[in-house]
């Protein structure tokens, strides 16, 4: 691999763009790469297996994901024999991914930072235990009597608030009140 | 379209006997499986200019409406459809293909000394997407319409009735032709330039397209798949933006104006790509700060993609994200800023032609400083908190777009109005013709800024008494800015069948676009042109090039 | 003026390219930019994974228990093989070698018939449940909060269902041009550039097996 990274460099530093389009890859790359990514499948699922705690697991497991995908950008899509400006083409498109995911967080994760109430998305489930605990319909997550009137009139959600789901037509009941936005 | 020219284009040498692209190839068909980006660029033109009209009627409509305090003209309802129909339209069918798949189409090999697009069959299917977006669009129209604004927020748009998959349908087909086209030029641009021309020697018109399409190749996507999913909640319930379902509605936000803030960038780069050209050509002078200006187009497109968020400052995002995205918003303001210095120092010591090109111009650095000083209150996030929801939103993307991409191509029309169809249009008319879109636009909108800052809530149809009479000027000012059109559209058709033949090349300019016969022939240059000077390098006398001003 | 290939340029070059190096360089490169906006398509799935999952993660638990790892890997190692298969075709391509294109081309037709067969099976299995996606939810062995982890599965493993599907009218297209020899002459861009997309299928399933069925 990091033969394989030094010459690309060094090809791409002399020859300025003049890509390899004609590189054959040897059959040997695309075998070893074969082997190394039904391996590393292997990995993953074996590890999964283990249940690791979870930050980790989620960590290993795209460590991995990010390995094979490596491989296969490389070899299979020849980014690692072919002009500079692929690669950054699609480095430009995984940075401008990364940019949507972080300042997107940023919002997502900050909600509750300084009001606590603000944070009704995040505590969704804390609220559905209160809920279920009081069964007062003012407890409810926002939204949640009018899509399970059913489970609503019991005060609990239990299964009751299953059949109700696809029952009660009830996306088409809050749209009439939204202002004109 | 089957027209042919009464007078024929006057040719430059070598080119006599030659048709160009207008005449080369006769009948409907040619042109409706054409893959010649000119014709490509021309048929583009005219959609984006019919749906313009139709947008352009609407507002009139509800402007019509706004022009007494109460709600006489029109029900609620069919006031929201109105502004929707308004909004929609002119995001996705008029100003975002207007400049890049128009004129961009037309000039950019052209620019580059190249034969055609590097993709011209892509080009010719970017079309049709068009064209299928459209219809989607228009059916929801037909259906009877749909009131959800033209940013279809969830959970109304995931929730409520009528023909609003047909827009989201629509609008993600029409995402598709703007990707294409992207991907198209950003291929032309790196791959197909003349021997000679180096990114440094472009036409700083190529700098603005080549930001504006790949920004149309990051952002464009994200949309794609907002609209999805908006289309699926609508027809599936997914609930990923449901609160009921533990979805997140302010999620939809995030993702919509991921795509939407820097479509708003793809609408106004070509325009600075146009002003550029513009002034340096009606200056004679060459370009004040090249690199700045080119450097900034890229710096631009950029940042565009780092300050969606200050579209939802009161939305329901955190306030450190708010804080977040107002700080990152004050750095687009550097970039544009050098522009408009460039700009104006160009101007400064130069041969200052005011004809209409220029005339449009002088309207666009006056508009957009405007615009673009009244994003700075709405960048801060505490003022932001009174202002947003208000007219004065309304009035600040007016004058940036409005002003900035319909008065830039208004311009860039005119400029290159010989280069396309080699007749000349009456100058008198077309000065009359810009000074009333320039008025009938100031009234129009100013206005909207004292009532905005009053707390008038836009996107409503009735109102309280006390804003009566800016409405009433603003009414008074988009009858002005209509009857502005409809003149320009008026002896510019005039101009296409019975205008006299045009010069070669009337302004003088040096750019290769002018280094071939107007209109070109179909297959731009008979070898490819080789580039020694720069775009800007306006010899010392012009009448070697058989124009001087009109 | 003619729309003849450049003179001393193969005959497939277009008249608008100077050179056949200039035409394959363009193609390439529009087609890795194009797989730069699929990148991004992408994103607003896994955006919405990213965030459904933080905040609900033991409804992430219960469902993905609801999902078959070993058939997830199965699919996982014939989208691998796939993959291989198509890069050797590319190179069967490159070296003019007709028969071992048409063979590699039509092993990667079949791995992806079968990925999709797979997932037919697996998404019989849930619907036999009622695991539908959003309102038609009926299945009542999990929590409330389940039709949002169902959702982000439909939604994202839909979406690359259908880019397999376009994948597989791809590949047909690049095999019946090589059974009418039109790479032959060695203009074989429309070979690398099937296969970029069809790698770009495979790296997305990289991502969405351990995302979707390795959750522990």
């Amino acid at each position: 691999m990091l033969k394989l990274l030094r010459r690309s460099v060094q090809r791409s530093a002399t020859a300025d763009g003049h890509g390899d389009e004609i590189h054959v890859m040897p059959m040997g790359h695309y075998y070893k790469v074969l082997g190394a990514l039904c391996f590393l499948t292997v990995v993953t699922v074996g590890v999964s297996e283990l249940g690791l705690p979870m930050p980790y697991s989620v960590i290993v497991a795209l460590a991995v994901a990010v390995v094979k995908a490596g491989l296969v950008v490389t070899i299979f899509m020849h980014l690692a024999f072919d002009k500079r400006i692929h690669t950054l083409v699609f480095l430009a498109g995984c940075v401008w991914m990364c940019i949507f995911f972080t300042l997107t967080l940023v919002d997502l994760f900050s909600r509750d930072m300084i009001n606590k109430e603000a944070g009704h998305f995040y505590k969704f489930d804390e609220q559905m235990a209160v809920y279920e605990e009081t069964g007062d319909p003012k407890d409810a997550p926002p939204g949640w009597t009018i899509k399970n009137p059913d489970a609503a009139a019991h005060g609990g959600h239990g299964d009751a608030g299953h059949e109700a789901a696809p029952a009660a037509d009830g996306h088409a009941a809050p749209a009439e009140d939204a202002s004109g936005h | 379209m089957t027209t042919e020219l009464q007078n024929p284009p006057v040719t430059a040498d070598g080119f006599e006997n030659e048709p160009s692209y207008i005449n080369a190839r006769k009948g409907l068909m040619s042109w409706i499986v054409t893959v010649d980006h000119k014709r490509i660029g021309l048929l583009y033109l005219f959609s984006t200019l019919f749906f313009f009209a139709i947008a352009g009627f609407s507002a009139v409509a509800f402007r019509l409406e706004l022009f007494t305090p109460a709600p006489d003209l029109f029900t609620g309802d069919t006031y929201n459809k109105l502004f929707t129909l308004h909004g929609g339209m002119m995001v996705f069918l008029v100003i975002i293909p207007l400049t890049p798949a128009a004129l961009g189409n037309f000039l950019l090999p052209l620019m580059l000394g190249a034969k055609d697009v590097a993709f011209p069959k892509l080009n010719l299917a970017s079309y049709y997407i068009y064209c299928a977006g459209a219809l989607c669009l228009i059916s929801a129209v037909v259906l009877g319409g749909f009131d959800t604004g033209w940013t279809f927020y969830t959970p109304y748009s995931s929730s409520v009735g009528g023909p609003v998959t047909w827009a989201l349908m629509g609008a993600f087909i029409l995402g598709f032709s703007s990707i294409f086209t992207g991907l198209n030029f950003v291929v032309t641009i790196h791959k197909m330039r003349a021997p000679g021309l180096s990114f440094w020697k472009m036409p700083l018109m190529i700098w603005a397209l080549y930001a504006t399409s790949i920004t149309q190749l990051l952002a464009t996507p994200v949309l794609a798949i907002t609209l999805l999913l908006v289309t699926l909640e609508r027809v599936l319930g997914i609930g990923i933006f449901d609160p009921a379902m533990g979805g997140d509605p302010v999620l939809m936000q995030h993702f919509f104006w991921f795509y939407s803030h820097p479509a708003v960038y793809i609408m106004i780069l070509p325009a600075f790509g146009i002003i550029s050209e513009l002034v340096a050509v009606h200056s004679r002078k060459r370009i004040f700060g090249y690199g700045a200006i080119a450097l900034s187009s890229v710096s631009i497109a950029v940042v565009g993609f780092l300050v969606w968020g200050h579209h939802m400052f009161v939305s329901g995002q955190s306030e450190l994200s708010g804080a977040v995205f107002s700080f990152l918003t004050f750095f687009i303001a550097v970039p544009t800023a050098i522009k408009i210095f460039s700009w104006v120092g160009t101007m400064y010591g130069g041969s200052v032609r005011l004809n209409a090109p220029m005339l449009y111009t002088l309207s666009f650095l006056f508009l957009f400083t405007i615009g673009g000083l009244t994003g700075l209150p709405l960048a801060t996030m505490a003022t932001d908190v009174h202002l947003h929801d208000t007219y004065f939103v309304v009035a600040h993307f007016h004058y940036v777009m409005a002003s900035g991409a319909v008065i830039s191509f208004l311009g860039a029309l005119h400029h290159w109005w010989p280069k396309m169809f080699g007749t000349m249009y009456d100058e008198g008319s077309a000065k009359i013709g810009a000074w009333l879109v320039f008025l009938g636009f100031n009234l129009t909108f100013f206005p909207q800024f004292m009532m905005g800052s009053s707390g008038m809530p836009r996107r409503y149809h009735e109102y309280k008494p006390e804003f009566e009479l800016m409405h009433q000027l603003s009414t008074i000012g988009s009858l002005l800015l209509a009857a502005g059109l409809i003149w320009t559209a008026i002896y510019l058709t005039k101009a296409l069948f019975w205008g006299p033949k045009a010069p070669h090349n009337p302004w003088g300019g040096v750019t290769l676009e002018w280094q071939t016969s107007t209109p070109p022939i179909e297959h731009n240059f008979h070898e490819t042109p080789v580039c020694t000077t720069g775009p800007y390098d306006f010899p010392e006398i012009d009448e070697s090039l058989g124009g001087g001003h009109h | 003026m003619g729309t003849h290939a450049p003179a001393g340029q193969p005959e497939w070059v277009q008249h608008y390219m100077h050179s056949a190096e200039q035409q394959h360089d363009a193609a390439k490169f529009g087609m890795w930019l194009f797989i730069a906006q699929e990148l991004l398509f992408f994103s607003g799935l896994f955006m919405a994974y990213i965030v459904f999952r933080t905040f609900y993660p033991e409804t992430w638990l219960e469902g993905a228990d609801q999902l078959n790892k070993w058939l997830g890997g199965l699919n996982t190692l014939v989208l691998i093989f796939s993959s291989f298969t198509m890069a050797v075709g590319v190179r069967c391509a490159q070296l003019r070698d007709i028969p071992g294109l048409k063979r590699n081309i039509a092993i990667t037709i079949a791995c992806a018939f079968i990925f999709l067969v797979v997932k037919y099976f697996e998404y019989t299995h849930k619907f036999h449940l009622g695991i539908f996606p959003g309102k038609y939810y009926a299945y009542e062995g999990a929590t409330g909060l389940m039709p949002i982890f169902f959702a982000i599965y439909y939604s994202i493993t839909g979406l690359h269902a259908i880019h397999i599907i376009a994948g597989i009218v791809a590949l047909f297209w690049v095999y019946w041009r090589a059974v009418k020899g039109q790479y032959d002459t060695g203009n074989y861009i429309s070979v690398e550039n099937v296969g970029i997309y069809w790698h770009l299928v495979d790296l997305i399933w990289i991502f969405l097996f351990p995302l979707l069925y390795l959750v522990k």
